[in-house]
């Protein structure tokens, strides 16, 4: 360490400034990252900070308005994507740039294909030079397979070896292990010290502060699109690195009331329930059962595309269950439109905010009266009702604390906190007995994730049932009261919520290690 | 018979299959391109005109693509450029060649119906020494004019560059995740301009394929054969070779329709339709097969 | 601010579309000077042609109205040309048939008739893209091409009139015909019918529970569909709207002016009415002006044609020529929406 830290930058950015024209919003004020060569340094930041947009002007994404950018000790003018290459930088984004139909050595080699006579493309060529690169790195992955077979672990490795395929020195990770289970996060790990070893230097992009410390050499923390503290990890602690993100001490805990109210009547049951895909071909959710109290909240942990969405979306009615039940306090709903579900009890927070849940170039009003517009309170014969609906959305945004200056904005314009918020008071108000929540505070930040969580508490108190789908293991961990463990499209692992169980175990449970051993256990205690 | 019925068949795929291997191209990119069916049109009079005017095929043949290719052009601009929504564009690239064709052949020709161009040169069937001689075969793989030669040259080009050069790799990917594409330093907007303008070649062949081998123009020839055309580019999924085969189905129907009238007394309006129904149940077979629920 | 800004763009549209106008006038003509002022001029020079161009704006209201229906379920029907003509040939043929009911039953009888047979065309489409995601835009122009051809087919035999010259059917009881209202010229008391039911339809779309339905299901189908709006159906009542309002577009026509249908003579209708509903920016009422606009630019190039030496088919030239800028002139539209999108990620 000591001797990396007498060697010079291998890159500077310096007062950098972003404006965003279209919403008009400040993304970078004076940032600034100072990183050494051949180390792993963390930008680190609330959601909204910058850090992306501040990695995306490195790789020549996103065009900065001011600020320099030195790189071994030039000052460089960053055109485009491919002049970013060329100087040997390389961005590994969060949502994964890769083209499912084609190849892992189609993706590596994609933009900077080999060609030899007329110029066409040699195929055998392209794939023994992904070979050999796999080998050298340690990024062990086969290159005939296409992308869409792949995990989300192997499809960062692809990303990897992408941009070492063009010899990037710099290599960008944007919250490289969002998508990742415990084990993947080590391999992770290992791999990104092994490219440290090799000579690369590695940016890390996380708000993850555990994984920070744990990987990282150096970091730097941006607030608000401004560089707040800089400094050695070694001489760095968790909170000190907290308070520069957030600026203000929050109490992060949740009040939590597992176990507080004995819950007892099953209001939710699925039986046996299978799911097909799109096109009728592969099983997604291959014979699910489970029941959900009153009172409860039984969370469900999984890697992402082990078939939550499918289960979820069978439940609500907006896919076809291929056999199976649901049933909603003793009523079949199984094969019932959305609406009868949600006539009998049913709501429904989905995680994609804008495609699903929520009508973005429309108003507040339109968006909050959508499940209830043909309802007697809000209409008479085929006319909605203007004024009860103004009235309503009124409420609502008052009661939830929606932040908008009219109830007619549009709510593409508000924040995804804001959002979020109108959501949850159509869904909450709505009276419900069940409640489906999926990732109901990705890409939140604190506050709002407080908020989320002290509403859901509020609706457990209330004795509603609630299944919470979740990504992120400490959510599942702290809010609920049981929790499944989703693999293939199969439940692998039921635990009650005690002080012993660990993200560790659960882990275990998500990558699909020891399946049935377990199963058969847990069909017993049944 | 059967081998006349096949020969027309060959014929009436030419049109429909040079202006689907130019929508594949769009298609490929991520767009679709609703104005084939005007820049077929706008080519087929411009080339038919020229040649009758210069009494050469070759410049005939290149004004009409420099009008179709320039309409492509414009549609481009438009959509990409000007983020004008892609369907209108090309909506008003169809209306317009319509109107620019008519108001051509009024204010030029002063006619208002079938123009006629005796003076343009003949576009000849090439007898294949031998070849025509086989018996059956002969009349199947002989006798075609060089555009209906070049419809079948070009989609096996169209094949090599689509899938093994890196034109072709950059293409599709641009079309199947632009942002991705972005990434590695491929520009979405370059590509999808180049295909528009070979759409726009392409089409211009194709109705160039219209008009010079018959040496009339009729306004609105095209007849929907540009929608055809576009329907052939959905089915072919992104594949040449599935574009030509889709455009053979729609060419085997037209020469259906067409042995029809010229066998039985069924009214040629009735007749007509044939290609349209084929044509919309084409598409529905091929939806249910796809099984995509509507999202 | 906002509003200032589009009719801005809208006027600089219809400026620019007129400067082609007389670009391609004075480039065909050898009395251009005389060729534009009649452009200009003509149709405001007498009750006569400005009647005719009111008349001739009717059908265009409806299907412009027709497109914006569909265009707010976020669904093209492209085969407007065909259910015109198609609900037109409906109509006709029972108007013929109730030869001796009293005429305001039979008026009322034939428009239904005529908005059922369009309607359930587009439906056809509608239901292919709900049931099983047929492009609806592809297959309704499918549809039309079909339907064009097997209209022409009974006006040229099971019900053309022999004694006509063209092809074209026989003549129905004259009282059916709707009473003209600004003599010699072609208008009919039908622009007050369709003024009511462009009013009806824009207050529909605003506060009728379907025209709510409509317009999330156009902005957001997945929200739709999550928040339990029946959507397939919204798609296909959409359709179904859409084509019966462009039934009543033909049908109109023809109990205004022809009295009995004539092979293609609605030709341009469903195109131009697509145009109408752009400029319109899919607002119901701004059809209206839209409309009488595009009937402008035709009766425009009409009266020229009558005066001077040019053809009215430079018309045809002008209409693209809108088409084509009212497309960059969403320019301002489509930049807003990009806005909002990336506003949210």
């Amino acid at each position: 360490m000591g001797v990396i830290a007498t060697s010079k930058y291998i890159l500077e950015m310096l007062k950098i400034r972003k404006r965003y024209e279209v919403n008009d919003v400040l993304a970078l004020n004076d940032a600034e990252i100072r990183v050494k060569q051949g180390t792993i340094h963390a930008l680190v930041g609330e959601n909204g900070a910058g850090k992306t947009t501040l990695m995306k002007i490195l790789c020549g994404i996103e065009k900065k308005d001011a600020g320099e950018i030195w790189l071994n000790g030039d000052k460089v003018d960053i055109r485009n994507p491919r002049h970013s290459f060329s100087l040997g930088i390389g961005m590994v984004h969060q949502h994964f740039r890769l083209i499912d139909d084609f190849t892992v050595a189609e993706n590596v080699v994609l933009g900077v294909e080999i060609t030899r006579k007329f110029g066409f493309i040699s195929l055998r060529d392209v794939i023994l030079a992904v070979k050999r690169l796999s080998k050298d790195s340690g990024l062990m992955i086969e290159p005939s397979l296409k992308v869409r077979e792949l995990s989300m672990g192997q499809r960062q490795k692809v990303e990897i070896l992408k941009l070492l395929y063009r010899g990037a020195d710099i290599i960008v990770l944007d919250e490289p292990t969002s998508v990742l289970t415990e084990q993947e996060i080590t391999d992770l790990f290992n791999a990104v010290r092994r490219l440290k070893a090799q000579g690369k230097t590695i940016i890390f992009i996380s708000h993850k502060l555990k994984e920070v410390m744990e990987i990282s050499d150096e970091i730097t923390v941006l607030r608000k699109g401004k560089t707040v503290q800089t400094g050695k990890t070694e001489e760095l602690n968790e909170k000190e690195i907290a308070y520069a993100m957030v600026g203000e001490e929050i109490p992060l805990e949740i009040k939590t009331s597992k176990g507080l109210s004995m819950p007892k009547r099953a209001i939710l049951h699925v039986r046996d329930l299978h799911v097909k895909d799109r096109r009728g071909l592969v099983e997604e959710v291959r014979g699910i059962s489970f029941d959900v109290k009153a009172g409860e909240i039984l969370g469900i942990a999984g890697v992402a595309g082990n078939g939550q969405k499918e289960l979820v979306e069978a439940l609500f009615g907006i896919r076809k269950a291929s056999s199976g039940s649901v049933f909603i306090d003793g009523k079949d709903v199984t094969s019932s439109s959305i609406r009868v579900h949600r006539e009998n009890g049913m709501a429904y927070i989905p995680d994609d905010r804008i495609g699903e849940g929520s009508c973005p170039t429309s108003s507040i009003v339109e968006n909050i009266i959508a499940d209830r517009y043909y309802k007697p309170v809000l209409s008479n014969r085929s006319w909605i009702d203007i004024s009860a609906a103004r009235r309503m959305a009124g409420t609502l945004v008052k009661e939830y604390d929606v932040r908008t200056s009219s109830i007619y904005s549009t709510i593409g314009m508000l924040s995804g906190g804001n959002i979020q918020k109108i959501i949850i008071a159509r869904e909450f108000s709505s009276n419900p007995k069940v409640l489906i929540i999926c990732e109901p505070t990705w890409g939140l930040d604190i506050r709002s994730t407080k908020f989320v969580y002290d509403r859901l508490m509020e609706m457990k108190i209330n004795r509603k049932a609630i299944l919470l789908i979740s990504s992120n293991l400490d959510e599942i961990l702290d809010l609920s009261d049981r929790i499944l463990v989703i693999y293939e499209g199969e439940i692998v692992a039921d635990f009650n919520n005690t002080a012993v169980l660990t993200k560790a175990v659960i882990g275990e449970y998500m990558m699909g290690l020891h399946l049935k051993t377990l199963r058969r256990e847990k069909s017993t205690t049944l | 018979m059967i081998s006349n019925f096949i020969h027309t068949t060959l014929v009436m795929t030419t049109p429909i299959l040079l202006a689907a291997l130019g929508g594949m191209f769009t298609d490929l990119s991520g767009m679709l391109n609703i104005g084939l069916e005007g820049m077929m049109l706008a080519s087929a009079f411009t080339s038919i005109f020229v040649a009758n005017a210069t009494s050469s095929l070759l410049i005939g043949i290149l004004a009409g693509l420099c009008l179709s290719t320039t309409l492509a052009a414009i549609m481009a601009y438009f959509s990409l450029s000007l983020r004008a929504n892609v369907f209108v564009v090309g909506l008003a690239t169809n209306l317009f060649a319509n109107g620019l064709t008519v108001f051509l052949g009024v204010s030029l020709c002063k006619s208002k119906g079938t123009l006629l161009f005796l003076n343009a040169p003949k576009l000849s069937n090439i007898q294949i020494p031998f070849v025509k001689d086989i018996p059956f075969l002969g009349k199947i793989l002989s006798g075609y004019n060089a555009l209906d030669y070049s419809a079948i040259i070009l989609t096996i080009i169209c094949y090599l560059v689509i899938f093994h050069t890196p034109y072709g790799y950059h293409l599709r990917a641009v079309g199947k995740d632009p942002r991705t594409a972005i990434s590695v330093g491929i520009s979405v907007y370059k590509h999808r301009f180049l295909a528009f303008v070979l759409s726009g070649l392409f089409a211009g062949l194709g109705g160039v394929a219209l008009s010079l081998p018959l040496k009339i123009f009729v306004g609105g020839m095209t007849n929907g054969r540009g929608w055809i055309a576009l329907v052939a580019v959905v089915l072919g999924q992104g594949n040449p070779f599935g574009v030509f085969i889709a455009s053979l189905i729609f060419g085997a129907s037209s020469a259906f329709s067409n042995m029809l009238q010229a066998l039985t007394d069924i009214s040629p309006k009735l007749l007509l339709t044939i290609p349209f129904v084929i044509t919309l149940i084409a598409m529905t077979v091929y939806a249910i097969r796809s099984k995509k629920t509507y999202e | 601010m906002k509003k200032l800004e589009e009719s801005m763009r809208v006027l600089i549209t219809i400026i620019i579309a007129l400067m082609i106008g007389v670009l391609a006038i004075t480039l065909t003509s050898k009395e251009p000077g005389i060729a534009i002022k009649y452009f200009f001029t003509g149709p405001f020079s007498s009750a006569y042609f400005f009647g005719n161009m009111l008349a001739a704006s009717i059908p265009l209201m409806l299907t412009g109205l027709a497109t914006s229906i569909a265009f707010s379920a976020s669904a093209f029907n492209l085969g407007l040309e065909g259910q015109v003509y198609f609900g037109a040939l409906c109509g006709t043929y029972v108007a013929y048939e109730l030869n001796a009911v009293p005429p305001i039953i039979a008026i009322i009888v034939v428009l239904a008739v005529s908005f059922a047979a369009g309607g359930g065309i587009a439906a056809i489409s509608g239901y292919l893209k709900s049931k099983w995601n047929v492009d609806e835009l592809i297959s309704s122009l499918l549809v039309s091409y079909t339907l064009i051809y097997i209209v022409d087919f009974f006006l040229e035999g099971p019900f053309k009139d022999p004694a006509a010259g063209l092809a074209a059917s026989p003549y129905f009881n004259k009282k059916f015909v709707l009473p003209k209202i600004l003599l010699p010229s072609d208008l009919h008391i039908g622009i007050f019918i369709v003024l009511a039911i462009i009013i009806l339809f824009s207050i529909i779309m605003k506060r009728n529970k379907f025209g709510y339905e409509v317009r999330i299901t156009g902005k957001n189908f997945r929200f739709a569909k999550y928040a339990g709006i029946p959507v397939k159906k919204v798609v296909i009542m959409a359709m179904f709207f859409s084509g019966g309002i462009a039934g009543l577009a033909g049908m109109i026509d023809i109990l205004g002016i022809h009295g009995r249908m004539i092979r293609g003579y609605s030709a341009g209708y469903g195109w131009n009415g697509i145009a109408v509903a752009l400029i319109a920016r899919n607002n119901p009422l701004l059809v209206i002006p839209a409309a009488i606009f595009f009937a402008f630019l035709q009766s425009g190039a009409n009266v020229s044609a009558l005066f001077s030496d040019v053809t009215p088919e430079v018309a045809r030239i002008i209409q693209a020529a809108v088409f084509y800028l009212v497309t960059a002139e969403g320019l301002l539209f489509f930049l807003k929406k990009k806005r909002m999108e990336k506003g949210q990620t």
